[in-house]
């Protein structure tokens, strides 16, 4: 008989993303909860065995208590058990988030925190869990590694939870604590491997999966947040994996490439243009990279293009490291109309100083102004 | 500019039609009177150039001729360039029309083209001022305002100006709205860093607190996260202690080992008990045995002790036997040695007794001696005494003092003078008789007539052959010296009367004489003094008193007789040889008491011995009964042989039980005691050590998870995050608006320092067009001007430098024409064209030789410049190559 089981993980309860100004951080964190009342609705509707969470749940086992029972709220949502794991956010140890959590009589019964590496059985035996808790931030040795020896009855699905990062995969892995064989699946003869700690979907193995995050919090990965819904046939068979789309918002990067002609009309159509391409602009938090050259107009030109650009996105972070600011011979003869202002335009547009450039434009829209431009 | 031809008519107090045709090039000198209208010439210019036609009010009544309608009018024919303009103004609506080669202008359209012209500007509202008059406000001086500092180049003059100079330096000058970019940009920049020292202020300043905030608070919740993590790890590694030790049942063996230890305590204690109770038995057998012969021993002793002190005893009494006789012969030497000490103290006392009389004797001849002396003493200072007294009297008698005598003297000689006076003034007879027997009285008294004949009163002269001559001599002055005369004579003699003299000689003998008995009595007082002091006595009484103990003295020696013709020496003589004899005896009995002393000390010796031998004897007599006593005693409780008895058989049972105590002892050795109590209480330590560990982790399990909990509630995670968050957020924030900032300021300093530059180039032009006029003026001099202006600001000459307001009116006048002229010289240099200059009553305060050399220097400069100067001191600019006008003559018909 088939099981299905839904795979999650890196839900991060909690974050504050205080680094965005005004509202979109409390969206954000909203998004986070919201997202696990999707994937609530998403096993209800495909009736799952179980939700697989692969550590990393909370952001911080410090966390006010307030978020837990948030949590336990939106857990709520499916009746099936959620088996959470602790993941090195959120480690399991005495006087941590999950041994409160415990102990506060706020956690529903349908949810299963794993704090102990054994073996779970469920579904009338036929699945057996095996847990792979992250007791510390930090463990120098692979967490599976007793996956190896865990022996299981024959029939049953041994599935397997960890959080951690596959040797010579992740670009952190070479650094990465909490390590975990990429060959772990093989050697314990699981059916699946469901892993935590890498914000994307990833495929390690044809048994080894990373859900990813249900809803994206940084822009270190690019998309959207997903979940895996990981059917298991007979055991030993290969598992069918499928993405699941569960988040709210996109995190997309952008680099936009200015040419020094760009004009007010050029910027616009660029704008628009990366527009369309990003599907859902109210949706998408957008990090955009300005590359190139413009000169003092089409720099004010292109502010004012990005005001109302940033409007149309859920949010905008703009990055104009890449772009200069150089004043063209148009810009110097706006100015020239005053010796004296002609004079410093020039002497700022040859000027090594680092905040030359910014200067000209200051002193750019500054004469504009003064002049009813 | 070339001004060809001005004509007012009806302006002010230029009535009727003035037409002034200046040279077109070089100097024209318009002379007039004062009050006849020069400087209204020069206003009338100006209106015409920088006054609307249709202006109203104030402005407009001010060039109305007084008490005329008519309406003021100035036409100008003038060329800029090769270009000619004529310029018709009426003050009226409508009044304006301007020629030019591009045909004609009029109304606003004129005076917008003639703005133009002359690079003005026009004032928002009413008539030009100079600063909108470009720069034919600098050019057009009127009177009195020659240095005025308000007039320094406009910047309509600068603009003006700017043409010139653009092939000397790039351009300079600055507009109204550079200005107010230069305005904001400074304000701009001053809400990011202090004016003064560019320290950082409002939304920067506040953001950098901000950010010192955020990353403290964070530090410290990062701490208290650190610490949550250390307790986190703490709690895991107690709770696995606690786990391990549980594991390992530590609390039950070590319980055991209590027990094992404790029974095996017990076994040795038991072997000690036994061993104790024997080793009493043993002391006890040996206290008995020790008790036995202690009796014994004290037996012996007593015996011995017996027999010792009846030997002592006996000892005693025989040195008593001997020491008897020699007591006797100690006393019979004492009472030899007091009984010659008794006669010896008989003699001293005669012998004193004798000595005692003979001094007496030589007291009461002292006194005698003395007594006598006192006396005469006392006789010489009774009679000084005396004297003193009668002289005393006598002086006292004497009424006359100086002080009348005095008095009296000077009425005398004022008697005298006024007698001289009188004689001087008297009338001085020479008779000379022609007979010698011719009988002359003077009121009625013969009168010798050899002699002369003094009349200081009126007198009858009779003259025996002649008659009478009744003389009276002539004045007051007689008769008033003669009634002082009798004044002071009944004066003088009243005052001798109360004296009882009849003239000052007496009173002057008798004041001598009173003088005497006052020195005398002095005298006799000193000598009464000096007796009284030569006998040792202050005062009479004294001595008196002296005189009277020492007979008081000798009356107490009443009974001594003395010898007649007793010499005081060999009485003194006999008195030393008493004492010497006194002396020898006194030293006798001394050495005979002495004697006694040691006869008594012996005596008294042998006698102490005797009773100490006595005393001894007897104790040892009763010390020997009571050990005679007590050895009876103890034979009584307890013969000899009984004792014996008892002691051996002591002796055995101490020997038995010391047997049975060393073999318990070395079977004790054997178990070890100390080592097994201490076993026992290692083994108790140790578990109570274990025990309260157990307790100490379960407490420490129980605090962590506590204090955890507390942190837990706390957010720690939260809080850091969203520290950490607003921390970025603020740095990004920071960031920005210090590039904005940083740029501001670089735009401030970079406009600030290219303005400064371009104003202080604007100078060097015009320093080098001044200068050959400068020498020419004053020599080896320069001109300093206000960084970035053209207003003079110093004079440099003679290696100092004065500032410009400190040199004279005539001065400063003469440069600022040299300033203009520079001017005018740079603009025809460089654009071909400048504005006439004209100066009206501009030299006033030069004296001859400065007004020579401006004089020449116009001449010089006006071969590039038109020059027109207004002046009511026409003989002033005489010799100059000019045209000259008179004011007066410039009026035509209208």
């Amino acid at each position: 008989m088939a099981i299905r089981l839904l795979h999650s993980a890196d839900w991060q309860l909690g974050k504050p993303f205080s680094r965005f100004a005004g509202d979109i951080g409390a969206v954000l964190r909203d998004a986070r909860f919201a997202a696990v009342k999707t994937l609530a609705g998403f096993a209800r509707e495909h009736d799952v065995a179980a939700v697989l969470v692969a550590g990393d749940i909370l952001d911080s086992e410090h966390l006010d208590p307030e978020h837990l029972r948030r949590m336990a709220a939106q857990l709520q949502h499916f009746a099936g058990p959620w088996l959470l794991l602790p993941g090195n956010h959120d480690p399991a140890r005495p006087g941590g988030a999950w041994d409160r959590f415990a102990r506060s009589g706020d956690c529903p019964p349908n949810v299963h925190v794993l704090t102990e590496p054994a073996p779970v059985s469920m579904c009338d035996d036929a699945l057996q869990i095996l847990p792979a808790p992250l007791t510390q931030k930090h463990a120098a040795g692979d967490p599976t590694a007793w996956f190896d020896t865990a022996g299981c009855p024959a029939g049953v699905h041994k599935v397997g939870l960890a959080h951690g990062a596959v040797r010579e995969l992740l670009p952190e892995a070479a650094a990465n604590p909490n390590p975990i064989a990429r060959d772990r699946a093989e050697h314990a003869g699981l059916d699946y491997l469901a892993l935590g700690d890498w914000h994307a979907v990833l495929e390690v193995g044809p048994r080894t999966w990373y859900s990813g995050t249900p809803e994206p919090d940084d822009f270190t990965e690019s998309g959207i947040g997903e979940a895996l819904l990981v059917t298991l046939g007979e055991p030993g068979a290969l598992p069918r994996v499928e993405r699941q789309r569960i988040g709210r918002y996109r995190w997309q990067q952008e680099t936009l490439a200015l040419g020094h002609a760009a004009t007010a009309g050029t910027i616009a159509d660029q704008l628009q243009a990366l527009l369309g391409r990003l599907g859902e602009p109210g949706e998408t938090v957008l990090r955009l990279s300005l590359d190139g050259a413009l000169d003092l107009a089409g720099t004010a030109a292109l502010d004012t293009a990005l005001e109302r650009f940033e409007a149309r996105l859920r949010h905008l972070e703009c990055r104009r490291d890449g772009l200069t600011s150089v004043a063209s011979e148009a810009d110097l003869a706006a100015l020239a109309s005053e010796p004296l202002v002609a004079e410093v335009a020039r002497a700022l547009s040859c000027s090594d100083d680092p905040a030359a450039p910014l200067a000209l434009r200051l002193l750019h829209a500054t004469w504009q102004r003064l002049e009813g431009r | 500019m070339r001004l060809d031809e001005i004509v007012v008519e009806g302006f002010r107090k230029l009535e009727g039609r003035h037409v002034v045709r200046p040279a077109p090039s070089g100097i024209t000198v318009v002379s007039g009177d004062n009050e006849e209208g020069k400087s209204t010439l020069l206003d009338a210019l100006k209106r015409a150039f920088f006054m609307k036609h249709n202006t109203t009010g104030e402005v407009r009544e001010a060039i109305q001729p007084l008490g005329r309608t008519l309406t003021p009018a100035v036409t100008v024919a003038f060329r800029i360039g090769d270009r000619a303009f004529r310029l018709e103004k009426q003050f009226r609506r409508g009044g304006v029309t301007l020629e030019g080669p591009d045909g004609a202008l009029e109304g606003d359209a004129a005076e917008l083209e003639l703005a133009r012209l002359l690079a003005f500007d026009w004032p928002g509202r009413g008539a030009a001022k100079t600063e909108h008059m470009g720069l034919a406000g600098l050019f057009w001086v009127d009177q009195g305002t020659t240095f005025d500092p308000a007039l320094q180049p406009s910047p309509t003059a600068l603009r003006a100006l700017e043409p010139a100079l653009a092939g000397q330096l790039a351009s300079f000058g600055r507009g109204e709205r550079a200005s107010k970019l230069m305005a904001e940009v400074r304000a701009r920049c001053q809400q990011y860093f202090t004016a003064g020292r560019g320290q950082r202020r409002g939304e920067l300043a506040e953001l950098e607190k901000a950010l010192d905030s955020l990353r403290a608070e964070l530090a410290a919740v990062t701490a208290e996260e650190r610490e949550a993590e250390a307790l986190l790890d703490r709690l895991a590694q107690s709770i696995e202690r606690r786990r391990t030790a549980l594991a390992a049942d530590r609390l039950g063996r070590a319980r055991a080992e209590v027990e094992r230890s404790r029974t095996a305590l017990r076994a040795v204690e038991a072997v000690a008990e036994q061993a104790r109770a024997e080793a009493l038995e043993l002391q006890a057998a040996e206290s008995e045995l020790e008790r036995l012969s202690d009796k014994q021993q004290q037996r012996r002793a007593l015996a011995a002790a017996i027999a010792s002190k009846t030997s002592e005893r006996a000892e005693l009494l025989e040195r008593a036997a001997e020491a008897a006789p020699s007591l006797e012969h100690a006393r019979q030497r004492r009472l030899a040695a007091f009984a010659a000490a008794e006669a010896a103290r008989a003699e001293l006392r005669a012998l004193e007794e004798r000595a005692a009389v003979l001094n007496r004797r030589a007291q009461k001849l002292r006194l005698s001696r003395e007594l006598a002396r006192l006396q005469a003493a006392e006789a010489v200072v009774q009679t000084a005494a005396q004297a003193v007294v009668a002289h005393t009297a006598a002086a006292d008698a004497e009424p006359v003092t100086a002080a009348a005598l005095a008095e009296l003297e000077a009425l005398e000689t004022s008697l005298g003078q006024n007698r001289a006076a009188l004689r001087a003034v008297a009338t001085r007879l020479v008779l000379r008789p022609d007979r010698g027997d011719r009988a002359i009285t003077l009121d009625g008294r013969p009168v010798d007539p050899t002699r002369p004949v003094e009349l200081t009163a009126p007198a009858s002269l009779e003259i025996a052959g002649f008659g009478r001559i009744e003389i009276t001599p002539g004045g007051e002055r007689p008769a008033r010296l003669h009634a002082e005369i009798r004044e002071l004579e009944r004066t003088l003699a009243a005052g001798s009367a109360a004296l009882d003299a009849t003239s000052t000689a007496e009173l002057r003998r008798r004041l001598a004489a009173k003088d005497a008995h006052r020195r005398a009595a002095e005298a006799e007082r000193k000598r009464l003094q000096d007796h009284l002091a030569a006998s040792g006595m202050t005062d009479r009484p004294g001595l008196e008193a002296a005189v009277a103990e020492a007979h008081s003295r000798l009356a107490a020696l009443a009974a001594i007789e003395l010898v007649d013709g007793q010499d005081a020496v060999a009485l003194e003589a006999q008195i030393e040889a008493a004492e010497r004899a006194v002396d020898a005896a006194r030293s006798d009995v001394e050495a005979l008491l002495e004697r006694c002393r040691e006869a008594e000390e012996a005596e008294a010796s042998l006698a102490r011995a005797t009773e100490r031998r006595s005393a001894e004897e007897a104790r040892l007599q009763r010390e020997i009964a009571v050990l005679e006593e007590e050895r009876a005693i103890a034979a009584e409780s307890l013969t000899d042989a009984a004792l014996a008895e008892q002691l051996e058989a002591a002796r055995a049972t101490a020997t038995r039980a010391a047997a049975a105590a060393a073999l318990l002892q070395r079977e004790l050795a054997r178990a070890d005691p100390a080592h097994a109590a201490t076993a026992a209480e290692q083994a108790a330590r140790r578990l109570a050590q274990l025990e309260a560990e157990a307790r100490r982790l379960d407490r420490e399990v129980h605090d962590l998870e506590a204090e955890l909990r507390g942190r837990g509630a706390r957010g720690i995670g939260d809080r850091k995050a969203e520290l950490a968050g607003r921390l970025e957020l603020t740095e990004r924030r920071h960031a920005r608006l210090l590039a904005e900032a940083a740029a501001w300021r670089l735009l401030d300093v970079t406009l600030t320092g290219i303005d400064r530059a371009r104003q202080d180039a604007l100078v060097a032009p015009l320093e080098a067009r001044v200068r050959p006029y400068l020498q020419q003026l004053l020599g080896d001099a320069a001109l300093g001007f206000e960084p970035g202006k053209l207003q003079l600001a110093r004079l440099q000459r003679a290696g100092s430098s004065e500032p410009f307001r400190q040199l004279s009116v005539g001065t400063r006048e003469q440069l600022a024409v040299l300033v203009r002229l520079a001017i005018g010289d740079l603009l025809a240099e460089t654009t071909g064209d400048s504005p006439p200059l004209i100066l009206d009553d501009a030299l006033v305060y030069a004296d001859a030789l400065r007004l020579a050399r401006m004089k020449a220097i116009l001449e010089t400069a006006a071969r590039r410049q038109q020059i027109l100067i207004l002046t009511c001191r026409k003989e002033d600019y005489l010799g100059l190559d000019a045209r000259y006008l008179s004011l007066e003559d410039c009026r035509a018909e209208a």
